[in-house]
This record gives C-alpha cells, structure tokens and sequence, in this order.
C-alpha cells in the first residue's frame, strides 16, 4: 500500500516541498490534536507533548519535571504501578518518554490495532493520576533518578559538561540555568505536594498535544480520542515561567572553567549563546554548525583531525530551545600527545575564518543536500513523525512546519551564516570548558 | 456506535482486528563474481540503503595482529581510486549519502542509505572504497593515534572498562571474544601497511559476499548497478582457520575493579553463552525478555521498580558464530552493590526453579512479536535483519516465519533453556567501582573468591 505518503514520494522526487498529511482540531478542554494518517504498515505511533520540562521547575526544585515524568509511569486510577510499559509491551508496542528544557513527552508505537488501548493508557494518566500517587512510589522513583544522574552524570568522565555550560551561558534567573537532571540535594527535597501541584499546574489537555501517525482512519481516531481524551477537565492557565526569560542575546564577555577530569583525555567545549529556536538567524546558526562540524567532510574535522591531528574527534551541534536563547556548542577531544590550548587556538582560527569569509556555494549545497536527506531518512519512523509534528504544534502552534522547515535552510544564504558569526561566534560571547586529565593514564 | 455508551475505564479496551503484517517481499539473484544478491523494494519514501556484507570480522584476524580487521576497515574513507579522504566525505556528502562501513567478529558491512535519485553515484563510491581503498600511510599513523587515545580512554569509562573485563574474565587470551575488537596498544603498536593490504586482498573479495539493498529501488537496478561496479571483482577468500573459543580456565569467581571513590558500581555477571546456530534461538529469546530484557522483566522490575537500586537492569546473549557471552548488567549505587548482586541470583534461580508465569510468557511472546516490525520501518532496519539472515545461513522462510515461530514458544521450552542455558554455579561477577566500600560488602554476602584489579590498559 502507498496511500498518502504516495503522493510524497512523487512529488519529492521532482524537487518539490514533500508533504505529510495533516489534520488538526482541537476538544473542548483545549487538548490539540494532529493526525497523520500513514497506512503502509500496520502500526501507529501516539505522541503527547506536554508543554512543561525544566524550565518550569521553580527554584530548590531542579530536575523535579524529570522526576515527574518517572512518576507518570507508576500508575494512575485505572492502572497499576508501571502498568502502562506492562500493557503496552503485552501488546506488542514499545513505550518511553523523555524531559527537555521547554517540554516533556510520552510516546508508543503500538500495532494498528491497538490504538484504542494507547489512548485509554494516556487519557488514564492524564485525566485520572492522583488517585494512584503514593509516598512509596515517589520515594521509589527518587532513588532510580538518583541512580539515573549517578549513571548518566556522577560516574560518567565529562558527565556534567552541560551543567557546567549551562551555568555559564544563562544567568541564574534564566530558567536555562539548570540542568534537565537537576541536583541531588533538589531531588531529595521533592515532596507529594509538589508532584500533586505540578500535575495541576501543568498536566492539563490545555497544555498538552496529542498526535497520531500511521495506520488509522481519521473518523474513527477522532471518535475514540474524544471518547477517551473529551471528558478530561480543562485546567487553569499555565503559571508563567519562573526567573527571567529574556536576556541579553549575547554573553558579553567570555567566560572560563577549567576542570580536572578522571578522564585519559582533555576535552574542549567552546559554547555560545544563540537566537533561539524559531528565529531566522537560528537556521544560519544551525548550517553554521554543519559546515564546521558535521560529518568528515566537515572543516574542524578536517583540519583537527585529519590534518594537524591534534584532536581525535570534534561535534558541533545546537540546542533547537525557545526561551530566550538557544545554544551553539563545540566539542574537541585532545590527543593524549597534544594539548587543550593547541586544540583550542585551532577551534578559534577556524570559527574566525566563519565570520570572515562566505562559505561557498558548493560547500552550502552540500550542507543542504545533507540535512534534507537525514530530515527524509528520519521520517521514515512514524514515531519520528509523530514527534516532529507535536513538537511544531507545541513550540510553535503550526505543525505543518514540518513539510516546510527545510525551506528555512533553503534562505539561508552565506552572508546570513558570516553575519551570525560575526555577532554570535565571537570570544566575548563564548563559555569555554576545559576538562584536563587529573592523572596520566597507564599505557601498557 | 460505542461512543454512546458509557466510558469503563477500569477495564483496558479490546484490541481491533489484528491487521497482516508481511515482511516485504524480497528478490534473490547471483552475480558473475559469486555474490549473492537480495533486494527489498520497498517504495514508500525515495530512500535507499545498499549494503556490502562480507562473511569474516575480528575473528579472522591473526591472534598477534588484533584490531587489524577494524583497523583496515575503517581505513576505507581515508582515500581510494583517485579520490583523497577529503574528495570522499564530499563526494559523499554532495550527494547527500551517508556512508555506513561496521566490524563486528563476524563480519564487515560497507553501505550507503542515500536519496533514490542519488544511488548510482554513491555506489560508484561504495564500490570504490571497497574496490580500491590506497591506505595512505599519514592516515594509517592518524587512526593508530586515535586509536592508541581510545584505549587509553576506555579505562576511564566505567561501562566500557566493565564490558572489557568481563570478556577478559569469560574467555582465555587465545580467543577472539576475549579481546576488544579495536585491537591492544602492543597489537595496534605493531601492525603495518603491509598487514593491512595483505589482509584487504585476502578478505575484500566477492566469493562468499552478499550484496543487501532494501527501498526504493527495484532487483534489476540493484543488478545493473552491481554488474556496472562489481564486474571484474574476482577471487575468493582463503578460508583460513577461525580460531575456537574457549573459557578461561581459571577465573576468579570476582573480580574487583577498583575506581576509588566511583559515584556508582557497575555490576555484570556473565557466563559464556550459546552461537547464533542454536536450535533454542526462539525458546532463548523469549526466556530472556522475561529475565532482563524488557522494561516489564523480571530483573527491571526488582532491582528498579522494587528496590531502586538502578536506573534499569538488563540481560542478554550476544549469539555469534561461536558461543558469545550471556551478561546480566545494572549500574547500581555503591552501597548496595551486594544486595543488588543477591537479587541478580535470586531472580535466577527462581526462573529456573519454576518457571515464568503464563501471563509472563504471553506478554514477552506478544512484545517480541510486535516489536519485530517496528524495526522494520527504515531501509536501515530491513538490510539489518537481511543480513543477519545471510551471515548465519538461516532459512530462506526466517523473516517471514519469525513471528509465528515466537508466538510458538511454551512455558517449558522457557523453563528448559532457563535451566539450560543459565547457570548460576558457572556466573562470573564483574564489578567496576570503589574496593574499599564494596569489598566487605562482598565478603559479607559470602558470594566466593575476590580478585581485585586496578584498571589499566592490557
């Protein structure tokens, strides 16, 4: 079967935007939903994106939204302590959910025909969660997140390099100045006051998305979605983001830490403050990161890796975040018979070649060309999709964006890229993070 | 219609009428030089992903040269034909290709995923890299120092440090399986431009290759473009002699790593396991969705969801073309290291003891099944499961019987391979973490002989 992805595949062959079909409405109690209806294999991804993460945690309560999303998987009214993973890995689906800076989300992939059972589960934790909270269940989950940050963080060499970048880049009042996992001192503090107050803040239909995509007919998702989903009270209005959102869009001044490191290695981060996520300059800023390092054919890796050698591998990426400002970061980790300083002198050269000279045509083609194909690759899972379409619903009321965002890089042209660098890519706009190696390493 | 009627939430909605799943359709063919050929076209997206499969890895590789296999491999982009490594990543990227070349101890896969439109170019280049790869000496001395730099690495790792141990632990230093797959200092020290064409030119032939391509593409492009790129490409491999596998003889029942001061312990407790041949691969696979391999198992829902002792807890086999390790894996904080290690047996034994529970064996049947097409939604995925189909010779029916043949599966057929293929008198314990708080916890628990070591590169 190629039903409505048939018409994608025709139409991008011939050069021109792909298109996912859409359909958008919205329940009384304010829950939007998008459908994406897909019937070429016989499943069907559910997504809800929550319009809450750790921007929200008010302050002594770092990492609570994270700790929250554990406490949505033990239980709600109707179902008991992790019943959820249990009823959808019975059905033969796989389930998880995640927390970011401005959004936490709840996803399966589920066989077609067990749509209806995905939305009794989600609908049952949104609408019904209280009843099933116990001060067992979140010291329980303390303890795992408490072992999650250990494993993640605390036992990991560089482990708390985003903490540490994050600090630098966004004052305390920003509410990016933490952590997503957030502190022990603050996960030990929450209590059942707290999870019962954030799910009434944030937990409601109207703060929230749902998205389908896959195999399903419209008229009958529709009518289980209202069934399950409708009579779900709407909740008050979302309490403002604590501290300060807006800040200046640039750090000025540079910022410094260097740290010894239980790791072989040194370890370079060089991070700049950028436009966020949905502004113009953001596209710029994100090809920017591809021409430097994104790939082999990339400029850092060329001329670190291959070419001077003095850094075994780079990254260059970006934090696609709405409030206020996002984040640039670039990585570099040192060969044990280099040092940080050579590799960091290096990594300023080339970022100041970025403001110095347009990239070429040919080398933006292919940056393009590039990110085109991994945004096609990616949808290929209808969990993918899913999420995609939640996310531009959440972040910017407009899931369509998704058959039209790569447009956004298409305008990009090299003097958009040189004039971000010029502003954003600069020393007095930067946070450097230094990790040294606190002993050498035994070598035989 | 339902909707009229009145929501009961306590009780979880029917599933609808199952709808068919088949695994797409795939074409076979054989070319000139030997290679095997299986396509699926699937033509949902203008995507393709186009695969060189060839039968040997890390286990073929002569003992004083380990890493040599991955080494050459990774080679492959670092230039070839006229092509310096700069002139292919951009050849690649122009093009918009992402190149996939992978070692593991069986095999070396070379492929592409790459936009329809574009695949005739980026097999020109595939071929190439596999064809007539130059391995310039300057990039020969970059990748033995990045190389040198990750082992070195390795050691700070806690996870990796883990893994190394218990294969060190599992298997004696005459065995593939014991090593890392990258190769140690002295063997990376060691190896030379010559080993490396040697081995290219014994082991890059057609004979014995398959060629996997799964998308948007149809058998007879996939043939032309092969007999366009493969023409000519003649030889066979020299069987050569893969060298067995065997247990270390004398191992201790511990082994201590000693991290001082680690924020967390990572336990493994490990036992050689079964090859990928196994007659009990159905049996064995819904066995370990029980113990450690899902969220919902047995493992997880003890040492996360009771205890909170870790951020999750695991078990599987690695089946190869001899027996790879069975492990069981958790990261747990420091001062329950030994509790933690109690559950591990006790969980164990009682699988073994009595079995699962029907409502157990339904779940982890329905979940293996239903996930099983889920992987399949990208190029990607179905050249994986096309491969794993080629490499170990299994029937031509594997993919399309897979679910039926899960589904089959009994409560005594998991209870047998329990007691089979799990082993608590022959479980070998790895900890990675700090000595000085866990070693008397050990010694407390009294689980047997402690050896600890300090970690360091080999």
């Amino acid at each position: 079967m190629r039903l409505p992805l048939a018409t994608a595949y025709n139409i991008f062959r011939n050069q021109l935007p792909m298109q996912i079909p859409i359909t958008r409405f919205t329940l009384g109690n304010g829950l939007r939903v998008i459908l994406s209806q897909d019937n070429s294999n016989p499943v069907v991804a559910i997504n809800l994106w929550y319009n809450v993460g750790s921007r929200n945690e008010r302050p002594g309560r770092t990492g609570f939204a994270h700790l929250f999303e554990h406490m949505m998987f033990q239980g709600s009214e109707h179902i008991p302590d992790t019943g959820h993973i249990a009823h959808v890995e019975r059905a033969g689906g796989a389930m998880n959910g995640s927390t970011w800076f401005d959004r936490t989300n709840y996803y399966e992939t589920l066989p077609a025909n067990q749509l209806e059972l995905g939305l009794w589960l989600e609908s049952d934790r949104m609408g019904f969660f209280l009843p099933a909270l116990t001060q067992e269940k979140l010291d329980n989950q303390r303890d795992v997140v408490k072992n999650e940050r250990r494993w993640r963080v605390d036992n990991q060499p560089y482990g708390d390099w985003d903490e540490r970048l994050q600090e630098m880049l966004y004052p305390p009042s920003h509410p990016y100045h933490h952590s997503v996992i957030g502190s022990m001192d603050d996960l030990d503090a929450a209590t059942l006051d707290d999870v019962r107050d954030f799910f009434s803040s944030f937990y409601t239909p109207n703060n929230a998305v749902l998205t389908l995509c896959g195999d399903f007919e419209v008229a009958r998702a529709k009518e289980l979605i209202e069934r399950y989903f409708g009579p779900i009270p709407s909740g008050p209005p979302v309490p403002p983001l604590p501290g300060e959102p807006n800040i200046p869009e640039t750090l000025g001044g540079e910022k410094r830490l260097e740290q010894a490191s239980e790791a072989a290695l040194a370890r370079v981060f060089l991070a700049f403050r950028i436009p966020p996520y949905g502004d113009p300059r953001f596209y710029a800023a994100d090809l920017a990161a591809h021409l430097l390092g994104s790939g082999r054919a990339s400029r850092l890796y060329r001329r670190l890796v291959r070419e001077q050698q003095l850094a075994t591998d780079v990254a260059v990426f970006t934090f696609p975040l709405v409030t206020g400002a996002a984040m640039f970061v670039v990585r570099a980790t040192v060969r044990p018979e280099s040092t940080a300083g050579a590799v960091e002198r290096s990594l300023g050269r080339e970022l100041l070649r970025m403001s110095e000279e347009d990239a070429s045509s040919v080398e933006l083609g292919r940056a393009r060309t590039s990110i085109e194909t991994q945004h096609l690759v990616s949808l290929q899972q209808v969990g993918q999709r899913a999420d995609q379409l939640s996310m531009f619903a959440t972040l910017f009321d407009a899931p369509e964006l998704i058959n039209t965002e790569l447009d956004r890089y298409r305008e990009v042209e090299p003097a958009d890229i040189r004039s971000f660098a010029q502003k954003f890519l600069q020393p007095d706009n930067r946070a450097a993070l230094v990790y040294e190696p606190a002993v050498v390493a035994v070598a035989a | 219609m339902s909707a009229v009627t009145e929501l009961d939430r306590s009780v979880a909605p029917a599933p609808a009428a199952l709808r068919p799943f088949d695994f797409p359709d795939t074409a076979s063919a054989r070319l000139q030089p030997g290679i095997q050929v299986r396509v699926a076209p699937i033509h949902r997206l203008p995507v393709v992903t186009f695969t060189l499969l060839l039968p040997f890895g890390g286990s073929s590789e002569p003992g004083d040269r380990a890493g040599l296999a991955s080494f050459t491999a990774a080679l492959l982009e670092a230039g070839a034909g006229d092509r310096n490594a700069a002139e292919i990543a951009e050849a690649l990227e122009s093009i918009g290709a992402e190149l996939d070349v992978g070692v593991s101890w069986d095999a070396t896969h070379a492929g592409v995923t790459t936009l329809s439109s574009r695949l005739p170019e980026a097999v020109g280049i595939l071929t190439s890299l596999l064809r007539e790869p130059t391995f310039p000496a300057p990039e020969i001395e970059r990748l033995r120092g990045e190389r040198t730099a990750e082992i070195m690495q390795r050691q700070t790792e806690p996870r990796s440090l883990a893994g190394e141990v218990t294969a060190r632990t599992l298997y004696d230093d005459a065995s593939p399986y014991g090593r890392r797959l990258i190769g140690g200092l002295d063997s990376l020290a060691g190896l030379t431009r010559q080993d490396i064409l040697a081995f290219h030119g014994e082991t890059f032939r057609p004979a014995g290759a398959t060629l996997l391509a799964a998308g948007d593409v149809t058998p007879e492009e996939v043939t032309a473009l092969a007999e366009e790129h493969l023409g000519g490409w003649a030889g066979a491999r020299d069987a050569g002699t893969v060298p067995q596998v065997h247990a270390r003889a004398q191992a201790p029942q511990i082994t201590l790593v000693d991290r001082p001061a680690a924020a967390q312990a990572e336990l493994r407790v490990a036992h050689i396991g079964v090859d990928r041949a196994t007659p009990d691969y159905f049996p064995l696979t819904v066995m370990n969705s029980i113990l450690g391999g899902s969220f919902s198992s047995r493992l997880n829902l003890n040492l996360r969801e009771r205890n909170g002792y870790t951020y999750g807890a695991h078990s599987g086999f690695a089946m190869r073309r001899q027996p790879g390790p069975f492990v069981i894996s958790a990261a747990v904080q420091t001062e329950v290291s030994a509790a933690a290690l109690r559950e591990v047996f006790a969980e164990v034994r009682l699988l073994r003891d009595q079995g699962p529970t029907e409502e157990e064996l339904t779940a982890a049947r329905n979940y293996i099944a239903g996930v099983f097409p889920l992987r399949l939604q990208t190029t990607a995925g179905v050249v994986s499961r096309l491969a794993e189909v080629a490499l170990y010779g299994l029937p031509e029916d594997y993919l399309q019987t897979y679910r039926q043949r899960v589904l089959a599966v009994s409560a005594a057929d998991v209870q047998r391979v329990a007691r089979e293929q799990v082993r608590p008198d022959e479980l070998k314990v790895i900890v990675v973490g700090d000595a000085t708080t866990i070693r008397p916890l050990l010694e407390a628990e009294g689980f047997g002989e402690i050896e600890i070591v300090t970690p360091e590169a080999p």
